[in-house]
């Protein structure tokens, strides 16, 4: 998010933190690919990603007078979306895993592409194969990873994020990133 | 500081665009370790960005509408109680009704000494009339919403969701005053 958008986002929290309702629905507009990229890539499943998505913003909606706006309003948010996705994931845990065909299923009807039909299966190849490599993570290593990588938060953020020491993250970072190295070998993805 | 330290601190620079002067310094003059910097170097591109997993404007678009509507409902499921009690006083009777009845079931309780009607309620009766006395002489229309929101919790048989807003609009003085006289976990 760059200088100029942040500046919207602090105005938009600042509007919406007084019951502005209009400013509120203007932060979600702002906000939901960015909740949703988390969500789908945690879940890997688009209904669920939109759904955790919806339920983030609302309960977002109604603890905004509790977010203090010197910390950043889209960690704040993260921290919402990935306890939900979290929560999510402990539930369907208990259900059978979705095999990789399912998962490719999935990204093929998702619509999380570019338009252009080559770009479009240069899109989809790049999702299966992230999918697949993160859907081998244990749920805490792949929130850690997908905030560090994907979000480009910092160990400090993350750590407040997930409620876990930076220590901790870091190890979580360090293993996904041997894990990943694994990965791309199998795949032969490594130059 | 030796190889080993440099590829464990590459590791967690993954996806980092900005390295160290000092691992910028050391992959220079390291082909073991600047083999290890490109091989991760060469992953990154694998994985995209955060953009790859955008869902489109139309997807947006209808997500958000959802997500307003949710919300208009939530206002309108939590709003009631207190415009409710702010727009006449002939539509302060229900709640008066209710008050007498929540009050009068937890004297007669607490009178007849059975247990069946726990004690919870007889503490959330008392902290109603002690909220009320709070405002005693000052703000009329807070002390009729205090008191009606706290009834229609009650009545709504343990729900509190009124109760939420409300104990965000109460200053520390009134907080200490409820959790003193009744427990504020249980009403939550």
């Amino acid at each position: 998010m760059g200088n100029a958008d942040r500046e919207i986002v602090q105005y938009l929290v600042h509007r919406a933190k007084k019951g502005d309702k209009e400013a509120f629905s203007r932060l979600v507009r702002i906000m939901m690919k960015d909740v949703v990229a988390l969500t789908f890539r945690m879940t890997q499943d688009r209904d669920s990603a939109f759904d955790l998505a919806q339920e983030t913003f609302v309960s977002a909606w109604q603890s905004l007078r509790s977010f203090r706006q010197e910390a950043k309003f889209e960690s704040w948010l993260y921290r919402i979306a990935a306890n939900k996705a979290l929560n999510y994931l402990k539930q369907r845990s208990r259900q059978p895993v979705a095999s990789i065909d399912s998962l490719e299923t999935e990204v093929l009807v998702s619509g999380f592409s570019p338009h252009n039909p080559e770009q479009l299966l240069r899109a989809k190849e790049m999702q299966k194969g992230v999918l697949e490599f993160m859907a081998e993570l244990p749920d805490q290593q792949r929130l850690v990873f997908d905030l560090r990588f994907y979000k480009e938060l910092t160990f400090e953020e993350i750590a407040k994020i997930t409620g876990k020491a930076v220590g901790t993250v870091k190890t979580h970072y360090r293993q996904a990133i041997i894990k990943l190295r694994a990965f791309a070998e199998r795949k032969g993805w490594r130059p | 500081m030796n190889c080993s330290h440099f590829q464990d601190q590459m590791l967690l620079l993954f996806g980092q665009k900005q390295l160290p002067e000092e691992l910028h310094d050391h992959l220079a003059e390291c082909p073991s370790c600047r083999a290890v910097w490109e091989e991760l170097t060469g992953m990154n591109e694998k994985l995209g960005g955060d953009d790859l997993f955008f869902p489109n404007d139309d997807q947006v678009e209808q997500w958000v509408s959802k997500v307003d509507t949710a919300i208009e409902k939530i206002e309108r499921d939590n709003v009631p109680v207190v415009t409710r009690i702010r727009k006449g006083w002939y539509e302060r009777v229900p709640v008066a009704a209710a008050a007498a009845l929540v009050l009068g079931i937890a004297i007669g309780t607490y009178l007849a000494g059975r247990t069946a009607f726990d004690t919870g309620g007889a503490e959330i009766a008392s902290g109603i009339t002690g909220v009320a006395g709070l405002y005693e002489g000052g703000d009329e229309e807070l002390q009729e919403s205090t008191v009606g929101s706290l009834i229609y919790d009650f009545t709504a048989q343990h729900s509190y969701e009124a109760s939420e807003w409300l104990l965000d609009d109460l200053t520390e003085e009134e907080l200490d005053f409820l959790e003193n006289n009744f427990d504020i976990g249980d009403l939550l």
